[in-house]
């Protein structure tokens, strides 16, 4: 995925890539990636929770105006079936967090 | 942030090596418990590289030599958002996709961003998409980004999304032919910023 997301940001669109296998994201060496402490097949949360999804969907989107290096891969604080975490939050926003890489 | 510097190729074939050797001299190679194993990235790495191999025998491995960067150049609430998957998901009236990795199908559909729901397939046999099956929106959130995009949170919607293969052995062919050809469409639809998802 990360040599097509490369592609992508070659063209010079923004990307932001969801990852499971955070080693394999680092070798391919994606520009920018989010590591998601989810199952396969669960890159966006547990089936039938909107406002779950909409929350992680939300964080990745914004990811790109955060993350400033490229290769960085930031780690998401979502847990599979656990409570809500802090969100990831713009430059100038207060609260959130998220924590270092790989 | 940054992810930390890369092993020079050499290194990194060579630490694979090693764990080739460790992995042949172990009885129960596959075996073992992950607690047995370090954290270390370049193990797990190494771990998955020699899986790879070991399954598909066409596998390659392959990483960007050079690292393209276009951040973005305005706020995402004026952003044209796509979305990608490689779960192999597509719509149920598209062909399906090959699920044998070693014939690497790099075919691609585009995903119009109407799409329901129900009106999804996902040909994958490496990973449980059984709550994909029934909620489209855990792998590929199309209901969830129009949301974003009805509140404001997200400048709109590309009018077409893209389903992909993910198991694939050799990537020539998406590395050359299908991602170029996916770039183009995606500029021509005037995308701003696409989020990639695997299955």
């Amino acid at each position: 995925m990360g040599l097509i997301q490369n592609v992508i940001e070659g063209a010079g669109i923004t990307t932001i890539s969801a990852t499971m296998k955070p080693e394999i994201t680092h070798y391919v060496r994606a520009p920018r990636a989010a590591r998601m402490r989810l199952p396969q097949g669960n890159p966006l949360g547990e089936a039938g929770r909107a406002e779950q999804q909409r929350v992680i969907l939300g964080d990745l989107l914004r990811l790109p105006w955060v993350i400033t290096e490229p290769e960085s891969i930031v780690t998401l604080p979502h847990r599979w079936r656990r409570e809500a975490r802090p969100s990831v939050r713009l430059p100038g926003e207060t609260g959130g967090e998220v924590t270092a890489a790989l | 942030m940054p992810a930390g510097p890369l092993l020079p190729l050499p290194e990194l074939e060579a630490r694979i090596e090693r764990w080739i050797a460790l992995e042949a001299a172990s009885e129960e190679a596959f075996g073992l418990p992950p607690e047995e194993f370090s954290d270390d990235r370049e193990e797990k790495f190494a771990r998955w590289v020699v899986m790879a191999a070991s399954v598909h025998p066409r596998f390659r491995f392959v990483r960007n030599e050079t690292v393209h960067w276009s951040p973005p150049e305005q706020p995402l609430a004026a952003s044209r958002v796509a979305l990608l998957s490689t779960g192999g998901i597509r719509l149920r009236s598209q062909a399906p996709y090959e699920v044998d990795c070693e014939l690497a199908d790099a075919s691609w559909n585009a995903i119009p961003r109407e799409a329901g729901p129900g009106d999804f397939a996902i040909d994958h046999e490496h990973y449980n998409h059984a709550d994909a099956d029934r909620d489209v929106n855990c792998m590929l959130p199309v209901e969830r980004l129009r949301e974003l995009a009805a509140t404001g949170e997200v400048g709109g919607v590309a009018p077409r999304h893209v389903g992909l293969m993910g198991c694939i052995s050799d990537p020539s062919e998406l590395l050359h032919g299908t991602a170029p050809r996916l770039a183009e469409m995606l500029l021509a639809d005037g995308v701003d910023l696409v989020l990639l998802t695997p299955g």
